[in-house]
């Protein structure tokens, strides 16, 4: 509760800071000071009683104060790269960090709601700021594609969603998650507008964490937006996606698990196959990794079909966040030097720039599932979490999109270190601040250890 | 009662048709105005008075109004709309008509409670709104404002000439 508070205060200070002539730094700091004592205030309530607060709208446990954090110390590890990014925003810079700020304060209500009303005011204020984020670059074409693109899709998939919120209430009579769990679990035969409803709730969240057959809009938009904003999408957003979509499901539709289990291994069956065909073809790493975040969004789905194991989502989201933010970091780098994101862009990077060609292949690997890395455990327990639940048909076609999954990310590998740059590109300076190299350096560090001894994080909560 | 319910419901799906059948936009804008005075029938059948009072003057006055403006300012006609393939629609078709048998077969099995005549008449006044809306939805309630906060940077931010 404090740190949606926290942020909400900080994001409506940083607005009204907009007046006033203040300087980047100081902009920068308040945002990082807000989120480091939002965090503050979050770490406060681990392992303390569940508390519930504005008459059980939201309930705080350790599951939510888990994510949260998540979702927090990934948006800081991310903001300490961003300064390149809101280096060349000429306007509105305050209201940048403004709109970021309230888009967290719509992830932690997503997070910790109780009640759907919360969820889908959650889902709402994130996707308003990110369909505004998408198109912030406003004198590039694409961007203003993918913001059209993102907030007419988002509009109707949150139609769907609402509707089957409203479905379920016209069933149960609650939109408490416990009203719901309980008319779930009550034995009693269920009105059949209630299965209607959870399953139009079940598309209207998979269309938000962009599971395939909704993830149309993905690539399209993680392409056309700025790729801070790609990477901020992709990574924090996606945390909080999942944290919303596993906790409703496990709430309050486990027990009729036989009625949604099938539908959900297609979908993750769909989602895993989808992304890493379309990932093959791609010549752009910024469209590579688009397809690679659906794929990745496809095991994440596995942790709601098993039904259990919210270790294991944890650790998965983590580690594909950090490996995930590595990628994009180079990729933002090598993008502003060369102005374009093709993976011939990358060619003998690891002569012209070392550091960055190794951040690079470790994400790489992390991303594929090269033992080792943390990527490599986050597959390994979910996929086993998977097997166990009986699912061996989703555990075979998951191995063989991850063996795929290894040939593109190779391919990046390949152009950084077998494959010579031109005489053009040696000249490339790449703008890294001390920061930005110290940064790629703990990122590097934490995929390694924690695919080492991933008990750091796994078996927390 | 039972009657205007059916007659409502009638006029609001036939409006609602006809919003997407019509050629012409201008056209599309009158039949939603049609569709959305049926919803406001069916919210005073429901005794629900401010919601029936607030979605006349905001949905059918203001945002009407806007709609027609920009409908006006833009100029659409039926040349510029880009049409879609024979099979995408064939598709749409398709999936839509599933769901919809999906949504009608449900609907139809759904148990039907007997009206309650003994209602409160009024539990849709401003009064009893408020006591729901800033005790038990407050939290959700404060929160829509930091939506609508996030709503107006965009249209500032998105809409407004740069100057530099």
């Amino acid at each position: 509760m404090i740190t949606l508070v926290i942020l909400a205060l900080v994001g409506l200070f940083l607005m009204i800071a907009g007046l006033f002539d203040i300087s980047r730094k100081a902009v920068f700091g308040v945002a990082m000071t807000g989120m480091v004592a939002a965090l503050a205030g979050n770490l406060y309530m681990w392992d303390k009683v569940p508390m519930a607060y504005f008459n059980r709208m939201i309930l705080i446990d350790n599951y939510d104060v888990a994510f949260i954090t998540a979702v927090l110390g990934v948006s800081m590890f991310l903001f300490l790269l961003s300064e390149n990014y809101f280096g060349k925003i000429q306007n509105y810079l305050t209201e940048h960090y403004a709109l970021y700020m309230f888009s967290l304060v719509g992830m932690i209500a997503m997070i910790s709601f109780n009640n759907l009303v919360m969820l889908f005011i959650g889902i709402e204020i994130l996707s308003v700021s990110l369909y505004i984020l998408a198109g912030s670059e406003k004198n590039n074409l694409s961007s203003n594609e993918a913001s059209l693109k993102y907030f007419l899709m988002g509009a109707f998939a949150t139609g769907i969603l609402l509707m089957g919120i409203t479905l379920i209430y016209g069933a149960s009579g609650s939109f408490y998650l416990s009203g719901i769990e309980q008319y779930f679990t009550s034995g009693n035969e269920l009105s059949p507008i209630a299965y209607i409803g959870m399953f139009l709730v079940l598309v209207g969240m998979s269309f938000k964490v962009s599971v395939a057959p909704f993830h149309f809009w993905t690539p399209d938009v993680y392409d056309g937006s700025p790729t801070f904003v790609t990477a901020f999408m992709s990574t924090v957003v996606k945390i909080a996606g999942f944290a919303a979509f596993f906790k409703l499901f496990y709430i309050c539709f486990s027990s009729v698990i036989h009625y949604w289990v099938e539908v959900v291994s297609v979908l993750v069956i769909l989602t895993v196959t989808i992304g890493a065909m379309t990932a093959i073809t791609q010549k752009s790493v910024k469209r590579l990794l688009a397809y690679s975040s659906v794929s990745h969004a496809g095991y994440m789905l596995m942790v709601v079909l098993v039904g259990a194991d919210a270790d294991n989502l944890m650790f998965y989201v983590v580690a594909y966040s950090i490996s995930s933010i590595v990628a994009f970091s180079v990729l933002m780098l090598v993008q502003e030097a060369a102005g374009n994101a093709e993976i011939t862009s990358f060619e003998g990077l690891a002569k012209v720039n070392p550091l960055l060609g190794f951040a690079m292949t470790v994400s790489m690997l992390s991303l594929a599932g090269i033992p080792l890395t943390a990527g490599f455990m986050a597959k390994v327990y979910i996929l086993t979490s998977v097997f166990n639940a009986g699912h061996g048909i989703v555990v075979l076609v998951a191995i063989l999109t991850a063996m795929v999954g290894i040939y593109y990310y190779f391919k990046v590998i390949i152009a950084i270190y077998f494959k010579t740059a031109t005489e053009e590109r040696k000249l490339f300076t790449y703008n890294s601040s001390s920061l930005f190299k110290i940064v790629l350096f703990i990122g590097i560090i934490a995929i390694i250890v924690l695919g080492i001894c991933p008990d750091i994080i796994h078996n927390l909560i | 009662m039972d009657k205007m319910f059916y007659f409502l419901a009638f006029l609001a799906i036939l409006s609602a048709l006809m919003v997407v059948l019509v050629k012409n936009p201008i056209h599309s804008i009158l039949y939603l105005l049609v569709t959305f005075t049926s919803i406001t029938g069916h919210y005073i059948l429901f005794n629900a008075q401010f919601l029936a009072a607030v979605n006349f003057i905001v949905y059918m006055g203001a945002i009407m109004v806007l709609f027609l403006f920009v409908i006006m300012f833009l100029n659409l006609n039926g040349e510029t709309e880009p049409q879609k393939s024979t099979l995408v629609k064939f598709a749409g078709v398709i999936s839509g008509g599933l769901l919809l048998l999906v949504m009608v077969a449900s609907f139809k099995k759904a148990v039907t409670i007997p009206l309650n005549t003994e209602v409160d008449t009024q539990i849709g006044l401003i009064k009893n709104l408020g006591m729901v809306l800033f005790k038990d939805y407050a939290l959700p309630f404060e929160l829509a404002s930091v939506l609508f906060l996030v709503a107006m940077i965009g249209a500032v931010m998105l809409a407004k000439k740069d100057w530099k």
